[in-house]
């Protein structure tokens, strides 16, 4: 997760979702998701202490 | 005795003064739009107003009165609504242009009727940051709301046109909403009371553009006030814990880093006059506060795609790039983040075992500048945004209540607040502590009056 790669995947991501992404602001996009990867590595490296509520279908 | 008409005056001063008749609904509305007209254009707090409505309201009231009918508790009390809450006759822009020129709701959002059947007048909507997302109230279609105790600062986000209304005295009572934190936040860098309720107590039927976490609630300037509001804003059938709240604890961990001294101390004061001793540990604070900003991101552009794909230009730039950022984000980020959040509710109602209401800081420093976009906290620089929201951002997923009260500051400094934390359904124990801390002499929300709101009033 550490090589996150933020330009490759804005441009991926917006061709799946039909969503462009302005040359000019490809930069900020890039930016901002690479700020949420940031708080996404510590929850994705998460696993809940016990079994528990965490494995429910979620709301 | 306050004078009811007065900026000063409570909304449960207010509405006892129009049921005795000592004055009349006219009276005060009148006297609510005066100072509108004349603190407004410093402060940018309301963007529309529903004046000739409010009128029409407050003669009613008058008449209901002298045909000897009983009046609701917030009889004659004027509000203003965060303008992503519909409002009858105003179209609700959620502070966007992309909504700004949209056809007027047709009708009142319930938590609007509920307030206007308990005797409240609606005078109209306040500013935010575009569909919520921000911290600082600094909007490129309205402009930025000015904090009334430093017109050169921010008030807070998104709901940051409520707290300066308030502060400034505009109006007494004022519905906003609070996803991260949009409710506590401009409430602690305004000084004013602002509760984000066990989500699920107030209907969001009416709300525009607000995320699945975001929450309606109300603000106000006494303790005494937000406890009224909230009895009438809440669905009959929710259900409130009994009792008073005895175990009082502070939290430590998380809670004690990284906060200025304005903010420690504000926690010490109400700590001290609460007697306080217990520090407890408010469960994986830092993973909470991730996981809540990651469910929140996700959210926030649903509905939206359609104006990212053809109307890019017409979003706030403050707002643009981060909307198109959350929109694209793995929805794996998003399921593990509700999977944590899940677990993490679970342990926040273990922790409440032990504790009936909890004590943290509210911000981690006073209202920055406008337009700063970097503060200094605890010697450190951050970004503004995600920083004022530290200590918000991480109950904002647990599906409990929290209340910022504002701690009185010391002479020449600015406001700061700090938050009570309870269980669900544990609201009238939020209230009950800060009625405790503003008897103590800890807890007040002063109207200020910089010198050019100065009206006479």
């Amino acid at each position: 997760m550490t090589d996150f790669d933020q330009y490759a995947y804005v441009d991926a991501a917006s061709a799946a979702l039909a969503l462009p992404i302005p040359l000019e602001r490809r930069e900020a996009v890039a930016a901002n998701l690479a700020r949420l990867h940031a708080l996404a590595v510590d929850v994705l490296a998460w696993q809940p202490p016990t079994e528990d509520a965490a494995d429910q279908p979620p709301r | 005795m306050t004078d009811p008409a007065s900026d000063r005056a409570t909304a449960v001063e207010i509405a006892a003064a129009v049921r005795d008749g000592t004055v009349t609904a006219r009276v005060v509305l009148e006297a609510a739009l005066a100072r509108i007209a004349a603190r407004n254009p410093s402060l940018n707090a309301f963007t529309a107003l529903t004046a000739a409505r409010a009128r029409e309201n407050a003669v009613r009231i008058d008449r209901a009165r002298a045909a000897g009918a009983k009046l609701g508790p917030l009889a004659g009390v004027p509000f203003g609504v965060k303008a992503m809450v519909d409002v009858a006759g105003l179209t609700t822009t959620a502070g966007s242009a992309l909504l700004a020129h949209g056809p007027a709701a047709t009708h009142d959002a319930t938590v609007v009727r509920k307030l206007e059947e308990a005797g409240a007048i609606c005078v109209g909507a306040l500013n935010m940051d575009e569909f919520g997302l921000g911290g600082t109230t600094e909007n490129a279609l309205y402009g930025s709301t000015r904090n009334p105790h430093d017109l050169s600062r921010t008030a807070g986000g998104s709901s940051g046109g409520c707290a300066a209304a308030l502060a400034g005295g505009l109006v007494p009572i004022a519905v906003g909403s609070d996803a991260l934190g949009s409710i506590r936040l401009p409430a602690s860098l305004c000084g004013v009371y602002g509760l984000r309720p066990t989500p699920g107590t107030i209907s969001r039927e009416g709300l525009v553009g607000g995320g699945g976490i975001s929450t309606l609630g109300p603000m106000a300037r006494s303790a005494g006030d937000i406890g009224v509001c909230y009895e009438v804003m809440r669905e009959p059938a929710v259900a409130k814990l009994q009792g008073s709240a005895q175990r009082l604890a502070v939290a430590g961990g998380y809670f004690r880093e990284r906060l200025d001294p304005d903010a420690a101390q504000a926690v010490e004061r109400a700590a001290r006059a609460l007697a306080i001793e217990q520090v407890i540990e408010f469960p994986e604070a830092r993973l909470a506060r991730a996981a809540t900003m990651l469910v929140n991101t996700s959210e926030t552009p649903v509905g939206k795609l359609d104006a990212l794909r053809t109307r890019l230009s017409d979003f706030d730039p403050a707002t643009r790039d981060r909307l198109l950022a959350h929109a694209l984000m793995p929805v794996q980020w998003y399921l593990h983040a509700q999977r944590f959040r899940r677990w993490h509710i679970a342990q926040v109602l273990r922790m409440f075992e032990r504790v009936d209401v909890l004590l943290l800081p509210a911000t981690p420093c006073t209202a920055p500048l406008l337009g700063a976009a970097t503060i200094t906290v605890d010697g450190v620089a951050q970004p503004t945004g995600p920083t004022l929201g530290w200590f918000t951002q991480p109950l904002a997923g647990t599906d409990c209540p929290a209340l910022t009260v504002p701690i009185i500051a010391s002479a020449g400094r600015l406001p700061m607040g700090v938050q009570l934390f309870a269980p669900p359904g544990g609201e009238g124990w939020l209230v009950e502590i800060a009625a405790r801390l503003e008897a103590a002499g800890v807890a007040a929300a002063p109207v200020v009056q910089p010198a050019s709101l100065n009206d006479g009033r």
